[in-house]
């Protein structure tokens, strides 16, 4: 391989349009085909304006809670639509509101803070955004339906089985919530992958933003998060759809499997919120003081240990079920520890503001108001962590007041702060100071009183999600308080959306970075080309406005770096190491297409249908998905060439190593994917050792099957290894038998796995049903395998793969050696029930 | 809507009316007042450093950040693990033993006293000053107990039996809810706790074993001649009338009580018949049918005899 | 490895480390509490010290001996720190209890 300057043209390869100029290639798809955009600007502000759609709804929930709350024994609402309201307004909030946000933000922000002109997989991005709206209409068209989910939005087992929730209004949420998990966790894997592998020459990790740490971790949170919450609510969607009886307690199910499961995500939900809305702060924080963040490595390990500490507190939402004394004990241990690197954040956060005289403008208000409400919140957190408070605390408004604190002023605040902040990227224009300030102090006020009073009225008694309250006990005053306290927190937001839209025609044009910012993503003018960089400038420091002064000293499109002379005619940009920045390829990107879109709605159409108990929907549904699916990948290999990037940089276009962004993203899947076994190996084991005897009564595996399975599972990771050699050897012909060996170990594995526990009855027992689970996780991961060699197959034989392009089969390599040890696994604890008795 | 509670603090866990609320309010008290005190701190710090243009220090971090967290979170956990095990210390193999379970949205309860199993039901009574050992079962959903002023709460749930030792150390009634979320008449599962001296406590559970109230008035035998012939006991148990049904509370002295529909409304002719009339409009949800189809004085009859059962 | 790599894996092993500590910590309840009674409780006092020794020097190792570079040690130190001490405070339950019931 060479470097040439012409694009080289050869079997399969997509022609590039040099004629074009870059502004053409990049240009954004007009009229009908806007909806096909794939721009990570556009895919960022509509997660963005969704999310903020679905805040100005729940918040609305919100209201006529407070309002119904407002006298004792009211009849605003009835006990029916008021478990709805504050259902959906939970729901919606957490769900729908608070994770896309922050996502559209950094979706939105990371690619132009670290020097990438798209983020790396933008048709992903596009497929999670239609997810992510397709999951929210799902779930708000319960509404319509007279179904709105009424079970809470921690849907507590058995409440929410079909004994207690007849009807269809649970479905609504466990599908409609689950399709838009899997926009967070797909945005989450992409987000791993982009800060990773797409920064500026020269960005390494310590020159990062300290935004791209925050949401680098935040990402691998999501990751490891989501599951737990995702095999849980297939797990209740199969008890309702097929009656499998894992939370049964009369077979050996637990209702508090559910709640492990359930905590094992909410509980880093909690810091999945705060930690991106903490890096909004700190990236606004420097700028309004004019010095850089103080202690920028204290902040790095204070956010990797709260993303690693949330995971081991989830059981403080379970201290009055009735676990062990030991239990509580360790997990209230372990739930104050979590204040050690919040508190170090907040204090990194106050010696910042001691660098400089800081400016009082309306972000940094807003910024001033987090400290004060999410310090409250934080030492209310470390008072529930206390057992005995806790149980008197514990379903109280105590808690209500506390996660409000937690979560308005950890999140929502530095949320509208960054609003201020950043709309004059998106829009182009200042939002108004004066109006600004008003609204400031209105949510701030408002805030307050609404909430902080709260924590009197719980520890006078009074329980959450009760839709009237009787007269005279000592509630009364305190819930008009609270209510009026809400309608002035509304204004507040009401006025922020008046001036948002006034603001659109009549604010005052930003200039070029309008707030003097240290960071890249306001390199360009304000709403400026859609492709972020002519020249990708090489980054030395973590402000590189500040420190180098050709950044702004000439006109955006002049500021010099690499890949500016380059006219392949396609989307790219660079990719570098994950480590040092160096940049280490050309990543082609893709150009707008409606084929995510299509994925994403013939899976909603799944989902919806499924709900509508139409199973042959469903069945095409899926079908179709899968045919999107594979249009999507369907696409002629970039891989194989190499490019003259300027500035002494000679790199290969999707380079087929370890570092490629594919097959780092592949890793991250397989991050995910473990989580999800993760948790049903939990469940299994949990379930098995919670109950001996129902544990006696289900069927042991047969050893020879299982033994037979462990095997298959050995033989899949040695095909697999083999595959990958002679694939990067560019043996195409030989690639495609070993295609078709990891095919047929696939199957075997799945035969053997599913012989081995045919005698167990997923009926019988919980455990047997959860056997089940486990068996047909591991068989979803083996059929994706095989269809993806079969894929690779396919491409190989119909000639499109030329020399040099097997990244395709480098990555089935790593997916199928992860899905061999997931075999081996899940045999060796099939092996350990049949040796060593499951009683 | 008025409780037969309307008074103001009888469900607070400012309360020293049990052992468990006693010994965590002066944790509550002392962790809110640490709490405001920390938050001051630290705006006022914060305070400083916006005025102050000498930059940060790393000792900030590490003093603010780690050393005095951790100070204070060694603290806090001693001092809630004392409180904690001086709580769960009460527990005595011999303590009476109370077994409560829940329903949507009522509560059975049954006293275990000298080989009996007394039944009662939406009242629980408590002896003073006697530590008592409650088993929480839950016959569908999660429910949980709590009686704020006595103690902190505990779930039931399904499948498993919770317990929970309560020392009731002031005479009195006392309001306590339901918990955790239980679905449509979740609001209106309440319940009051009376605590006795310990000779009255006796008096009572003598009063739970002996045969209801006789039927005197003409009134009062037609009431019972309608509950025995509409379909009520197969669900209601009153001693001494009909014992078989146990899939409602059990009526043995239901006119004692102090509450109708699990301390919701005031024991009275009057409720009670609106109650029977029309159970779905009162409490939505739960299991019993609206015998709306009661002619006026039958319905009057049965109220009359149901609220004569003391 | 890069200088800088070397860092990174720095800043990890210790979160590795708290989070094989913890999962050692919370099976070990589990395996003596629940009604299997897997171990008794001295075995699982020793076998909690055990973990908490190896996983603690496994947590404070890059804190002590930070590797070389400039750019995170600060952070390693930090870090290394914060979860030397939340290991031991995830062990102190186990040294203060008698037993399950606390």
């Amino acid at each position: 391989m060479t470097a040439v300057d012409e694009p080289q043209s050869y079997s399969g390869t997509r022609k590039g349009e040099p004629d074009k100029t870059i502004e053409e290639v990049w240009a954004q798809p007009t009229g009908l085909r806007w909806w096909s955009s794939v721009s990570h600007r556009v895919v960022g502000k509509r997660f963005i304006y969704t999310g903020f759609a679905f805040f100005i709804i729940a918040g609305f929930l919100a209201l006529l809670v407070r309002t119904q709350l407002i006298v004792p024994g009211n009849t605003f609402l009835d006990n029916e639509t008021y478990n709805q309201v504050f259902t959906m307004h939970g729901t919606l909030m957490m769900f729908l509101f608070a994770i896309p946000i922050l996502e559209g933000f950094a979706v939105y922000l990371i690619p132009m803070m670290l020097g990438a002109r798209d983020l790396i997989f933008p048709r992903l991005g596009q497929f999670g955004y239609y997810c992510y709206l397709f999951g929210g209409i799902i779930v708000l068209s319960s509404f319509l339906f007279d179904a709105a989910p009424d079970g809470g939005w921690f849907m507590y087992v058995p409440l929410t089985t079909n004994a207690f929730t007849p009807g269809v209004s649970a479905d609504f949420w466990l599908i409609g919530i689950t399709f838009a998990e899997i926009a967070s966790v797909t945005a989450a894997v992409e987000l791993i992958v982009a800060i990773l592998c797409a920064r500026a020459p020269g960005m390494s990790l310590t020159k990062m933003p300290i935004f791209a740490w925050y949401i680098l971790i935040t990402a691998f949170m999501i990751a490891i998060g989501f599951p737990p919450l995702i095999i849980g609510s297939i797990l209740l969607e199969a008890n309702r759809l097929l009656g499998l009886p894992f939370f049964d307690p009369t077979v050996g199910g637990d209702p508090l499997l559910w709640q492990h499961l359930f905590w094992l995500f909410g509980h880093p939900e909690v810091y999945i919120i705060f930690l991106p809305a903490a890096g909004m702060v700190a990236t606004i924080l420097p700028t309004f003081v004019g010095k850089p963040l103080f202690g920028y490595g204290f902040v790095v390990a204070a956010v990797i240990s709260m993303g690693f500490i949330s995971f081991g507190l989830w059981a403080h939402h379970m201290f009055t079920t009735g676990l062990p004394i030991l239990s509580l004990s360790l997990f209230s241990a372990a739930s104050t520890m979590v204040a050690v690197p919040t508190g170090v954040q907040i204090f990194a956060f106050i010696a910042t503001l001691a660098q400089g005289r800081p400016r009082m403008t309306t972000p940094m208000l807003f910024v001033m108001g987090f400290l004060f409400i999410f310090v409250l919140g934080g030492l209310t957190g470390v008072m529930l962590a206390s057992v005995p408070f806790n149980w008197q605390a514990h379903d109280s408004y105590f808690v209500v007041a506390h996660l409000h604190y937690v979560l308005i002023g950890g999140m929502v605040f530095p949320l509208f702060a960054a609003f201020y902040y950043w709309a004059p990227h998106i829009t182009g224009r200042m939002m108004s100071e004066r109006l600004g300030k008003w609204v400031f102090w209105l949510m701030f006020i408002g805030f307050n009183a609404t909430f902080f009073l709260m924590h009197v009225t719980g520890l006078r008694g009074m329980p959450r999600r009760i839709a009237t309250y009787p007269e005279g006990i000592g509630w009364d005053r305190l819930n008009l308080l609270s209510t009026l306290g809400s309608y002035i927190l509304a204004a507040g937001v009401a006025l922020f959306i008046f001036d948002f839209i006034r603001h659109l025609r009549h604010g005052e044009r930003a200039g070029r970075d309008p707030w003097r910012a240290g960071t890249m993503e306001w390199l360009y003018p304000t709403v400026a080309i859609g492709f972020n960089f002519h020249a990708i400038p090489p980054v030395e420091t973590r402000e590189p406005l500040w420190n180098n002064p050709n950044m702004l000293g000439k006109n955006a499109e002049d500021v010099e770096g690499v890949m500016r002379k380059m006219h392949d005619g396609r989307r790219e940009t660079i990719g570098c190491d994950p480590v040092s920045g160096s940049p280490v390829q050309i990543v082609r990107l893709p150009h707008p297409t409606f084929t995510p879109m299509f994925t994403a709605f013939a899976l909603a159409v799944a989902f919806a249908a499924t709900i509508a108990s139409a199973y042959f929907v469903a069945i095409a549904g899926i079908v179709a998905g899968l045919l999107g699916f594979t249009i999507w990948a369907w696409e002629p290999s970039d891989s194989g060439v190499t490019r003259d990037a300027g500035m002494g940089y000679v790199l290969p276009v999707n380079m087929i190593e370890k570092r490629s962004h594919m097959h780092i993203a592949t890793v991250g899947t397989m991050l995910v994917l473990y989580a999800l076994l993760g948790s049903l190996i939990f469940a299994l084991l949990y379930l098995w050792n919670v109950y001996p005897n129902f544990a006696a009564q289900t069927a042991q595996p047969n050893l020879l099957w299982t033994g037979l399975s462990m095997l298959a599972g050995l033989v899949l990771l040695i095909l697999a290894m083999i595959n990958r050699r002679v694939a990067v050897a560019d043996k195409i012909g030989l690639a495609t038998v070993m295609n078709l060996a990891v095919i047929l170990a696939s199957i075997a594995c799945t035969a053997c796995l599913a012989l081995a526990i045919q005698r167990t009855d997923p009926w019988g027992t919980a455990l047997g049903a959860t056997m089940w689970a486990t068996l047909g996780f591991v068989a979803l991961n083996l059929f994706i395998t095989l269809y993806w060699a079969l894929f690779n197959a396919a491409r190989k034989v119909t000639g499109r793969v030329g020399a040099g392009q097997s990244l395709p089969d480098f990555n089935l390599a790593t997916y199928a050696k992860g899905t061999a040890v997931m075999v081996l696994i899940t045999g060796g604890l099939f092996l350990a029930a049949t040796l060593g008795g499951l009683s | 809507m008025g409780s037969t509670l309307d008074q103001f603090g009888s469900q607070t866990t400012f309360a020293d009316a049990g052992i468990g609320a006693a010994r965590t309010v002066w944790l509550t008290n002392s962790m809110s007042i640490i709490s405001l005190v920390i938050l001051a701190f630290v705006m006022l710090v914060a305070l400083f450093a916006w005025r102050s243009t000498g930059g940060g220090r790393v000792w900030w971090i590490i003093g603010g950040g780690i050393v005095f967290p951790l100070i204070t979170l060694s603290v806090l956990t001693v001092a809630s693990a004392t409180t904690l095990r001086s709580i769960t210390g009460e527990a005595q193999p011999e303590a009476p033993v109370i077994e409560i379970t829940a329903y949507q949205y009522w509560w059975d309860v049954v006293h275990h006293s000298e080989g009996r199993s007394l039944r009662d039901a939406n009242e629980i009574v408590l002896p003073l000053n006697m530590a008592v050992t409650l088993q929480l079962k839950s016959n569908d959903v999660i429910h949980s107990f709590w009686v704020p002023s006595v103690s902190g709460k505990m779930d039931m749930i399904p499948g498993r039996i919770n317990e929970l030792t309560i020392t009731a150390t002031k005479e009195g009634r006392f309001r306590g809810q339901c918990a955790e979320f239980c679905g449509l008449s979740h609001p209106l599962m309440a319940f009051e706790v009376l605590v006795l001296p310990v000779e009255e406590y006796a008096a009572y559970l003598e009063s739970l074993d002996e045969d209801a109230r006789d039927a005197v008035t003409p009134q009062q035998r037609r009431g019972k001649e309608v509950f025995l012939t509409s379909g009520c006991t197969a669900c209601h148990a009153v001693n001494g009338v009909s014992e078989n049904g146990r899939l409602g509370p059990d009526l043995s002295r239901v006119g004692a009580r102090a509450s109708l529909g699990a301390g919701m409304w005031r024991m009275n002719r009057g409720n009670l018949a609106g109650w029977i009339a029309d159970v779905g409009d009162m409490k939505p949800g739960a299991q019993m049918p609206s015998y709306n189809d009661l002619s006026g004085p039958d319905l009057r009859a049965v109220a009359a005899w149901l609220e004569s059962l003391k | 490895m890069t200088a800088l790599g070397r860092q990174v894996w720095g800043l990890t092993i210790p979160a590795v480390a708290w989070a094989a500590h913890f999962i050692a910590i919370y099976a070990l309840i589990s395996a003596a509490c629940a009604p299997r009674g897997l171990i008794d409780i001295p075995l699982m006092f020793g076998l909690g010290i055990v973990a908490t020794v190896l996983f603690g020097i496994a947590a404070l190792w890059p804190t002590i001996r930070p590797p070389k570079g400039a750019a995170l040690t600060g952070a390693i130190r930090v870090g290394g720190l914060i979860f030397a001490v939340a290991i031991l405070f995830d062990v102190l339950p186990l040294i203060f209890s008698s037993g399950c019931g606390g």
